[in-house]
């Protein structure tokens, strides 16, 4: 009878004693904490010290020279970009102050070189192009997303009548080159909103002269916006040879931004093919609600009509990709090393793939846009077919093109390089 | 009539030591035993002194006490329950036990007065549908190897739901009647009203309930609608044929309800958590469940089988945000990264920017979906005195059970424009779903319970066995068909110490089987339930002390939208492999009395730590996109739960307050994108005071969350929600 009522005792202690001990404090264990999300780009650079053998060190040691040579690149685009940044920045200083038509189109061909620029630098997936969501790739622009130029009018609108220069929302769809392109390109001046939207009243009180001013007091603030963002890429990412992919690495970093490195090719499948192309040609109702009707309004920089010229920035950068340079190796190099026969064959098809790509779209006198809305509904199956236009079998062409390189990239390159290719969100069923 | 003097002696003395185990001795469930309304489903396992396993009820006095309309606050008072709340009000539960994963409590078996009660049990066993609060008497909660008596699911445990007796509280047969209505913060209305009438044989009973609420969470800021209304008709009726009876009950429950599944970003829920996106104006709940149940007790003195035949229909359809048009625009994604690539998204959802074209459009949904359910449902007892090594009871049962889901899903695009929703011209709904699940199961059970000297000793063995089938309308290769069959075996044993301390020790096997598009295995959930307990009771004391380990062999996880899954997963069932879940239960209840005042105390306190134990890549957004690794945590496990109930009770007044203390716990197991929530404290109160000596109104006030705590309960499916803010309810209840 002890020990029960010891027991007794015990039980309702307990029960008193975990409550107290429970409902007191916050819990201290640790030990299923979440850890942080990791860097998408790996940050181990440290020396290789497991290369398997002759072939193998000489493969680790042209890797790590391509690494550099991408590193490089990046490095020496996103300088060019911010040079490219305060050019625009101060071609829209002149703009705003004379108001001229020579200022104008100084202003937009500042904006078509940094658009340029910045082409041969989307396509590289890499640090702080990817970190936290993209932020600062969308603060740069915000494509495929539409801008916003509803909301853009209404802050155009605010600005006039504060008469100083805007303060940006921060709503990515209001910045960035895609804003800038709206704000030099758009001829009409006319506002963009809905009858519903009170801006349009007071906008059209105001004559060309008011709404250029209005306009230039907004563009100002999105072109500082660009050239601090292009200043903080560079920063981020670093000068050449003191960036991250510069130095050596050991074989799990090595093959880790090896690969990221290769997912970037496959900007030639989703972006370039589908988005740029396969949508506004009305190719793919996914892309394009009134398929075979093309969707011209789906076109990139639809105001500039500097989407084929955008592609072509493309294609240079992925031709550099793939092809290197004198003293550099690129992905022709690490292919011909892996499989000399099999390897100088995919990157011999990939390079000229490209190369009749270049071609077709420097051949090309009219802009996408102008060029989908005289067309008539699209279907490249039937190629060859009597009736088909020139402008039919040039997009036809170029679809093949970027067709036929995502394949290159997805069966050969990947499998000679032992590399995976990334989720493709859509099957090749165009 | 009843008295006031007699009403409220019930209460006084009745205090809280019955919120908790081992309150009802073996001889007054004999008593009990003679109406169906009290057996319920508990028969032989009403002797919860003596039982060997886990047993705790709610009884009509906590709820009289608190007068809470949410079953999520209630349930918090009992052990080893895990609660993963949604929209502040309890109007869709999500309840786990010893680990099992709460949402939509799937794994949790619900009853009402011992029958199924889910919408669908075996087609689609997430639990919908509740019974209000207000129409319940108490409810018992059955974990261990007790659970067995109760199928399909035998994971985590069972629920109870006894609803509003039919032969009053004091069961002896007298007619009483009761009035109640409250208003209070946020809109809330309650109009309540009862009559139970006994003359000669015939018993009868009508409840009607009226509960609504605004709602305390604002659209972008400004102040909208954003509660719900139900109403809820209880009549039950009994007619006596000597020892035994017949019995019916009639019950139907509307809800209306603009509940979402739109949650916030962190930041935002940090602003101001009680707000709401715009993306969200135009979502709705408006369900409906009715229930017919008829049956017959056979009563002797060795024996009684009770028999109940069941039909339950519900119908719901919720209209609400489902997601972006966009391809590759995951809602919940663009919720917890707000920015860079998703930034547009988040915006248009909060009805700060407008949808530009036809890859941000907002995307709402109207899931609308018919269960049925219905079947036979038979239980028995006998008791054989001096048997085969001493007293035996054996308890059996048989269910012949069928139900269906058919599920019409649609989904419509809108544009946000300058912060609201408008309908986009010639795009006109999409049919997503279309498609019907339905099940045929027959069910036994037998539960041998033997008592030698100061033991008792328990061996049964359930039978599930189910025929499962799917048509799919919008695609033939969607149709299924599959079977099941399980044996589910159990047994514990109780050792009395002495007259008042007790212990016990149970083992079963857990077991929820695999949905019918099962994606894995095809196996059922399982595992392996050992429990260890010892029971102390004596005067106006009580306390439980239960570790338990639950070995999985396989856990599983089901895909559902509220979870965050696509419709094409929805009611998929996962493998997760070995997991296992251990833990510390205890619970103890005392009513003192000092100072010409009483003064009811109880508290419960759980330890539980859920693990899985495999290396594994998960597709189930339950558990987490990605790998998961040996000792990721199961989600929505609170290691330390913790609550105390304190009383002080007089002659014309009472004070009774709650706490509950939740500790951290994980959104989701695989460690990439992994959210830990934070541990939060709640206080309730409830002040009431009968003003007139001889008249029977009571007044009172509730207040829930007194202390103002800003709580993060969930962040399914998209977005962290907040728990209920400070609120305050006032009332007047007239019995006669």
């Amino acid at each position: 009878m002890h020990i029960t009522k010891k027991l007794h005792t015990t039980l309702l202690t307990l029960c008193l004693g975990s409550f107290a001990a429970v409902s007191c404090g916050k819990s201290d264990d640790k030990s299923a904490q979440a850890p942080e999300a990791g860097n998408r780009v790996p940050t181990d650079t440290g020396l290789d010290e497991s290369q398997g053998g002759p072939n193998g060190t000489k493969l680790a040691a042209l890797e790590s020279r391509f690494l550099n040579f991408v590193g490089d690149k990046l490095s020496e685009k996103a300088e060019r970009f911010a040079a490219s940044s305060v050019e625009l920045d101060q071609a829209v200083e002149v703009l705003c102050q004379s108001g001229s038509t020579k200022a104008l189109e100084e202003a937009r061909l500042s904006w078509k070189k940094l658009a340029g620029v910045w082409e041969q630098i989307e396509l590289y997936q890499l640090g702080p192009l990817t970190e936290n969501a993209a932020t600062l790739r969308y603060q740069i622009t915000n494509w495929p997303d539409a801008v916003n130029t509803c909301r853009i009018d209404m802050d155009v609108m605010k600005a006039y009548k504060s008469g100083d220069v805007a303060q940006l929302s921060g709503r990515l769809n209001r910045q960035g080159l895609t804003a800038a392109e709206y704000l030099l390109f758009e001829p009409s001046l006319k506002a963009s909103c809905p009858s519903s939207v009170p801006v349009l009243e007071e906008w059209n009180q105001l004559d060309d002269q008011q709404k250029r001013m209005g306009r230039c007091l907004y563009l100002k603030a999105v072109s500082s916006d660009l050239n601090m963002r292009a200043r903080e890429l560079f920063s981020q990412w670093g000068p050449v040879g003191q960036n991250p992919l510069s130095g050596s690495f050991n074989d799990s970093a090595r093959k880790d931004f090896l690969q990221l490195v290769f997912n970037n090719l496959f900007y030639a499948n989703h972006e370039m093919k589908y988005l740029k192309l396969v949508g506004p040609a009305g190719l793919d109702a996914k892309y394009c609600p009134s398929s075979p009707t093309p969707c011209p309004d789906a076109a990139q920089y639809p105001y500039a009509k500097h989407s084929i010229e955008a592609l072509g920035e493309n294609l240079n950068a992925i031709f550099e990709l793939v092809s290197g340079d004198d003293k550099m190796p690129g992905f022709k190099d690490l292919l011909q090393l892996e499989d000399s026969e099999k390897g100088s064959i995919a990157a011999q098809s990939v390079l000229s793939t490209i190369e009749s790509m270049k071609r077709l779209t420097s051949k090309q006198d009219k802009s996408l846009v102008d060029l989908l809305s005289t067309a008539s509904p699209m279907e490249c199956q039937s190629l060859g077919e009597d009736g088909e236009t020139d402008e039919k079998a040039w997009l036809c062409e170029l679809q093949a093109g970027l067709k036929k390189l995502a394949s290159e990239f997805k069966d050969q390159f990947s499998a000679i390089l032992k590399l995976k290719a990334p989720q493709v969100a859509q099957g090749d069923n165009d | 009539m009843r008295s006031y003097a007699k009403f409220f002696c019930l209460v006084i003395l009745s205090s809280h030591a019955n919120c908790f185990a081992a309150e009802a001795s073996e001889s007054s469930e004999a008593s009990e035993a003679s109406k169906s309304d009290v057996i319920s489903v508990e028969g032989a396992r009403g002797r919860r002194f003596v039982e060997p396993g886990s047993q705790t009820s709610l009884g009509r006095e906590y709820l009289d006490d608190y007068k809470q309309t949410d079953l999520n606050r209630a349930l918090s008072s009992l052990p080893g329950i895990q609660i993963q709340e949604e929209d502040g009000y309890g109007l869709r539960l999500n309840i786990g036990m010893r680990g099992a994963h709460p949402h939509r409590s799937r794994k949790v078996l619900m009853m009402e007065d011992g029958i199924l009660i889910g919408p669908a049990p075996y087609s689609a066993p997430a639990a919908y549908y509740t019974p209000l609060m207000t129409r319940l008497d108490g409810l018992v909660v059955t974990k261990g190897s007790s659970a067995i008596a109760y199928g399909p699911q035998t994971i985590g445990g069972a629920i109870d739901f006894k609803t509003l007796s039919v032969h009053g509280d004091d069961d002896i047969g007298t007619s009483d009647a009761m009035v109640e209505l409250a208003g209070g913060s946020f809109g809330f209305q309650k109009a309540l009203g009862k009559v139970r009438v006994t003359h000669g044989d015939v018993s009868y009973m009508l409840h009607a309930a009226d509960i609504k609420s605004s709602g305390f969470k604002t659209i972008s800021g400004e102040r909208a609608d954003t509660g719900f209304h139900k109403t809820d008709f209880l009549a039950k009726a009994s007619l006596a044929i000597g020892l035994d009876e017949l019995f019916v009950k009639l019950g139907q429950t509307d809800e209306q309800s603009n509940e979402t599944y739109l949650g916030l970003t962190e930041d935002d829920f940090n602003q101001n958590p009680y707000d709401r996106y715009a993306a969200s104006a135009l979502d709705n709940m408006d369900n409906r469940h009715r229930q017919l149940q008829l049956g017959y007790l056979i009563n002797r003195n060795s024996f009684s089988i009770r028999t109940t035949a069941y039909y339950h229909t519900f119908d719901r359809l919720w209209y609400k945000f489902n997601g972006l048009s966009g391809a590759g625009l995951d809602a919940s994604s663009v919720i917890s990264e707000p920015y860079g690539r998703n930034q547009h998204a988040y915006d248009v959802i909060k009805g700060a920017d407008d949808s530009l074209g036809a890859n941000d459009q907002i995307v709402l949904g109207s899931n609308d979906r018919s269960y049925r359910s219905y079947g036979l449902d038979v239980k028995a007892e006998h008791q054989l005195p001096d048997a085969f090594l001493g007293d035996h009871t054996i308890e059996w049962g048989l269910r012949f059970h069928g139900d269906s889901i058919r599920r019409d899903h649609q989904e419509e695009p809108y544009l946000m424009s300058l912060g609201k929703l408008v309908t986009v011209e010639n795009q006109p709904a999409a049919i997503t779903t279309q498609n019907e699940d339905s099940a045929k199961a027959l069910s036994a059970f037998v539960i041998d319970t033997m008592k030698i000297a100061r033991l008792r000793i328990n061996v049964g063995l359930r039978l599930e066995k189910v025929e499962l089938s799917r048509t799919d309308e919008l695609d033939r290769a969607g149709n299924l068909d599959s079977a099941r069959e399980e044996l589910i075996p159990g047994a514990g044993l109780f050792y009395l110490i002495d007259e008042s301390f007790g212990a016990f020790f149970g083992v079963n096997r857990g077991l929820a089987l695999a949905s019918i598009d099962d994606v894995g295995s095809g196996k059922p959930e399982q595992s392996i339930n050992y429990e260890l307990g010892l029971r102390y009771k004596k005067k106006r004391a009580a306390a439980d002390l239960v570790g338990f380990y639950s070995d999985y062999s396989n856990i599983k996880g089901t895909c559902s939208f509220s979870s965050g899954c696509s419709s094409q997963d929805i009611d998929k069932s996962f493998d997760g492999g070995k997991a296992k879940v251990y833990g510390l239960e205890l619970s103890s209840s005392y009513t003192g009395l000092w100072g010409g005042f009483y003064w009811p105390i109880s508290m419960q306190y759980t330890y539980t730590h859920g693990v899985f134990e495999n290396r594994f890549v998960s597709s189930l957004a339950d558990w987490g996109i990605g790998i998961i690794e040996p000792n990721d945590p199961l989600p929505y496990i609170p290691k330390h739960q913790a609550s105390l109930n304190l009383g002080i009770k007089g002659s014309r007044a009472q004070f009774m307050a709650s706490y509950r203390y939740v500790s951290e716990k994980f959104d989701q197991a695989a460690a990439e994108g992994r959210k830990r929530m934070d541990h939060y404290r709640v206080v309730d109160l409830s002040v009431s005071v009968w003003p007139y000596k001889q008249a029977p109104y009571e007044l009172y006030m509730t207040a829930d969350n007194v202390l103002k705590s800003r709580y993060l309960v969930s962040y399914r499916p998209f977005g962290a929600r907040p728990g209920k803010p400070q609120s305050f309810s006032f009332g007047v209840k007239a019995s006669l």
